[in-house]
């Protein structure tokens, strides 16, 4: 035991020796493990993220400008964009509403099973998208149980964009509960009683008190919400019935495209997809950080 | 919560409210996973058996459990440095490190899988090195295990890296001046601390890596009895028409889905006791 | 076995202020030091150099002569009582004394016996098997202690030990601390702000204000020939005059004047306060500045005194001494 501390200090001693970032890095740290733990994470970080990242960015630098913006703007990416940010965003929004309610009704009220459906609220995080694909498009095909009673009515959802925008708000159904719910949970109720003390009526402190309150978590959970409809490939392989131009999303194009050996076009498309990525994540980050500074 | 006069709605107020949150839940969450379980008996038991043991399934099933054995133990080491690192000290990079860890989070599965094609497929930077030494990953079951690493990444390191950083390092350092090692510090006293959240982790790590489809269907190159794992082998079966083998294969999926949430609420259980 | 700190510096941000500034001074064998000073002062940071926990910028520590640096935390020697105790939350009260034992690979009967001895020592032989968390504030404290004393430390440190407590458990455990230390006589280095504790239980008092040594020396020494105005007011409170005075609050003499005039000369009753047996006063002074003072009940019952009274104030006879800079 006492080997091992030393083997991984002078890891940590040999590691700051030769890194010129910064006199903080040479100091000697006072827990062990600096240099080993840096070690792993640094080379799995470059092996399994970096490396890759990278490499897909070189490609797409290796195509030409004009070559480049002709596989970005075709008319199917363009409808593959359509349908991509026009579902995502409808999913989201459906999350943002009923997410809220959600969160208010498993914070605030109590009822049989809510320990229950507490628990299941994060079943789209475990189950894999392709049985969530598999199980809604039963369900909603014409001779589907919930289908079958939409056909009448002139409504139908598998095969269509309604089907990509139901399955993506499954796969995007526990962020929006997961944000506000602590929010909710932490809000002081003292806070209700000063309004109603001062005569709001519950609407109105909903509106004026409780609902400013959670509106940061609301809106991360919806970005989250978006960011993860956006990346969703597997569930939207059952239900979509991949129609070009029609039913087909980015994710399902670059795969096309990858199959018919395009390389240049699925690489032009995913790097679209990861530049909106990144700018969402940006997003969700100065999100938090403010809520971090209400919070305090 | 407390009841209190002013934090209360009217009766039939909060049931509206019970009864939507419910009716859509149920809509979205509780009908498919029973329509999971009804569709895969659908033509009774013996018919799901057989069709969870043929030879395919069991293929699917067996390269399924041969990635989650690798990829789980590589990000479990991964996300307890990654989380003892960013935790425990404070280092230039520190933000960058904490946001690249997360990334893979942010990256489509598809994106992910396409990246290791371009990185490792034949016409990429590796392509040539491999091929001369007849190496196939790409298409095959390493190209599975590294896409499933990636995606599968943050998982550990996310559940552990918070918990960690609440509880500070005076108890380390308690350890420390008693006597303790580095490796005893670790083992005795922090590794202790944070088991629920490290157990939660690897299993929604595993949950994923065997319920991946994206990226390992983009890196598979659909071999039947190759390349299949039970998520791809589900889609196959589907697009064959065999509804009850796919609902059968999904099944075990689903239960295994279940079975995550129900360690998920242990674990949150044991945090709230202690 | 004396502990020396000789020139301690620590910056926490680069170009910053230093939070410990060229800080020497030393722990005598067998005594109790206190290092005292407001929060801020750099106080809890040269305990935990002494322990090994914090890399000093510049500086040596010296533990029976020895320079400890490079020597590893762990055999330094030294028990740290943390001001959150850092009790082992996973485990129960005996495993917790137990564990200096256990990763030092004891024999399982030494550390057994040795752990009871310490339970009976803290008072808490039936609590063994409970958990920190089924533990009050002042039973978490002892097993602190004990834990720390378990491995028979060269050097005690005690981080605030009392800081979290009531105060009634406050003052029973400093009792307790002095008799403890009578039994142990281990040399003990306490970081406190509370100058009464400071003064009630250690035998040296090492004050520190921003980061620097600001007097040294035995407890009385310190309240009787404060080095500095700033000493004697964070030491039993004084007040400091325009005219470079400094006087303790209990040693400002009042008196009724001779005639009961409107005479400008003398000081008026401004605020007038019971505080147990003693009478708190603000009294203004022809110059215009405020003195706190502090006399018995007794004495300003017999003189009668209430707001708004003239009073005679001698400050002249007791003042610590004249400083020659205004503050």
């Amino acid at each position: 035991m006492r080997n091992d501390g030393a083997v991984a200090r002078r890891e940590t001693v040999a590691i700051a020796q030769k890194s010129s970032l910064s006199p903080f890095l040479r100091r000697r740290r006072v827990l062990p493990g600096f240099g080993l733990s840096l070690a792993i994470t640094g080379l799995a970080l470059t092996v399994v993220v970096l490396l890759p990242l990278t490499g897909l960015f070189v490609k797409t630098f290796s195509l030409s400008g004009a070559e480049l913006w002709e596989k970005v703007s075709d008319a199917r990416a363009l409808a593959a964009y359509r349908l991509s940010f026009g579902a995502a965003l409808g999913a989201a929004l459906v999350n943002a509403v009923f997410g809220l309610l959600v969160a208010w009704v498993l914070v605030r009220y109590r009822f049989p099973g809510r320990a229950l459906i507490d628990a299941l609220v994060d079943l789209p995080f475990a189950l894999p998208t392709a049985v969530a694909g598999l199980t809604l498009t039963a369900l909603y095909a014409k001779n589907g149980p919930l289908g079958r009673v939409l056909e009448p009515l002139g409504v139908q959802v598998a095969f269509t964009a309604l089907g990509v925008a139901v399955a993506l708000t499954f796969v995007g159904l526990p962020f929006v509960v997961r944000t506000v719910q602590p929010v909710l949970e932490e809000l002081d109720p003292s806070l209700e009683e000063a309004a109603a003390t001062l005569g709001a009526s519950r609407l109105t402190t909903f509106r004026r008190v409780v609902f400013p309150a959670i509106f940061p978590a609301l809106l991360t959970g919806f970005t989250l919400a978006f960011a993860r409809a956006l990346g969703e490939y597997g569930s939207i392989v059952f239900i979509s019935g991949n129609l070009p131009g029609k039913t087909e999303i980015v994710p399902l194009l670059i795969v096309t495209r990858l199959e018919q050996y395009d390389y240049a076009g699925a690489t032009a498309l995913a790097v679209v997809m990861l530049a909106t990525s990144f700018v969402l994540l940006f997003v969700v980050n100065v999100l938090q950080r403010k809520m971090l500074v209400q919070r305090a | 919560m407390r009841e209190r006069a002013a934090t209360r709605e009217p009766v039939w107020v909060r049931r509206a409210l019970i009864a939507a949150a419910l009716a859509f839940l149920a809509l979205f969450l509780f009908v498919p996973v029973i329509a999971v379980f009804a569709s895969a008996f659908a033509e009774g038991p013996l018919k799901w058996l057989s069709a969870v043991t043929d030879r395919e399934s069991l293929s699917a099933i067996t390269l399924t459990l041969l990635t989650a054995l690798i990829a789980v133990p590589l990000n479990l080491v991964f996300g307890v440095a990654a989380a003892w690192l960013i935790a425990k000290f404070r280092f230039p990079g520190r933000s960058v490190l904490l946001t690249l860890v997360d990334l893979p989070f942010s990256i489509s599965p598809v994106i992910a899988g396409l990246m290791f094609v371009m990185l490792l497929g034949k016409n990429g930077p590796f392509g040539g090195l491999l091929e001369a030494h007849h190496l196939q990953i790409i298409f095959a079951p390493p190209g599975i295990v590294i896409a499933t690493v990636f995606v599968t990444f943050p998982f550990v390191a996310r559940e552990v890296l918070p918990l960690m950083q609440s509880q500070g390092n005076d108890q380390e350092e308690a350890a420390l001046t008693l006597g303790a090692s580095g490796w005893q510090t670790f083992f005795k006293v922090t590794l202790p601390r944070v088991k629920w959240a490290l157990l939660y982790g690897v299993v929604l790590c595993n949950a994923r890596a065997m319920g991946e489809f994206g990226a390992v269907s983009v890196v598979s190159g659909h071999i039947r009895g190759l390349t299949n794992t039970l998520p791809l082998h589900v889609e196959i079966l589907y697009n064959e028409y065999q509804f009850t083998g796919a609902f059968a294969v999904a099944s075990l999926l689903t239960f295994l889905a279940l079975v995550t949430l129900g360690v998920k609420k242990v674990v949150e259980w044991r945090a709230a006791a202690t | 076995m004396t502990v020396e700190v000789h020139a301690l510096t620590r910056r926490f941000t680069r170009g910053g202020p230093p939070a410990v500034n060229d800080v020497s001074f030393t722990c005598p064998s067998g005594g109790i030091t206190a290092l005292l000073g407001p929060s801020g002062a750099g106080k809890s940071t040269v305990l935990r150099a002494i322990a090994g926990l914090e890399q000093p910028d510049g500086g040596r520590v010296l533990i029976d002569g020895a320079d400890c640096a490079g020597v590893r935390i762990q055999d330094r020697g030294v028990g740290l009582v943390f001001q959150s105790y850092a009790l082992f939350d996973h485990l129960t009260v005996r495993e917790n004394i137990a564990f200096g034992l256990e990763v030092r690979g004891r024999p399982k009967a030494e550390t057994r016996a040795r752990v009871d001895e310490l339970l009976a020592l803290i008072q808490l032989s039936n609590l063994g098997e409970r958990k920190p968390a089924q533990l009050s504030g002042g039973q978490r404290q002892r097993v602190a202690f004990a834990r720390a004393l378990a491995v028979k430390p060269r050097v005690l440190l005690l981080d605030e030990p009392f800081g979290a407590l009531d105060a009634t458990v406050r003052v029973e455990l400093r009792e307790w601390l002095r008799r403890l230390h009578a039994h142990t006589h281990i040399t003990t280095v306490l970081v406190t702000h509370d100058q009464e504790e400071a003064l009630e239980v250690s035998d040296h008092v090492v004050v520190l204000f921003d980061g620097k040594v600001a007097q040294a020396g035995a407890p009385h020494e310190l309240y009787d020939r404060p080095a500095s105005a700033r000493v004697a007011g964070f030491i039993g409170g004084a007040n400091v005059l325009s005219t470079g005075q400094v006087v303790r609050p209990h040693d400002v003499k009042l008196a009724k004047p001779a005639s009961a005039g409107d005479d400008v000369a003398l000081g008026r009753v401004t605020a007038l306060r019971r505080v147990g047996g003693y009478v708190k006063l603000t009294v203004q002074l022809p110059s215009g500045e405020s003195v706190t003072v502090e006399s018995p009940k007794t004495e300003v019952e017999a003189l009668g005194l209430k707001e708004g009274d003239r009073v005679l104030v001698d400050v002249g006879a007791s003042q610590l001494f004249v400083t020659d800079y205004a503050i």
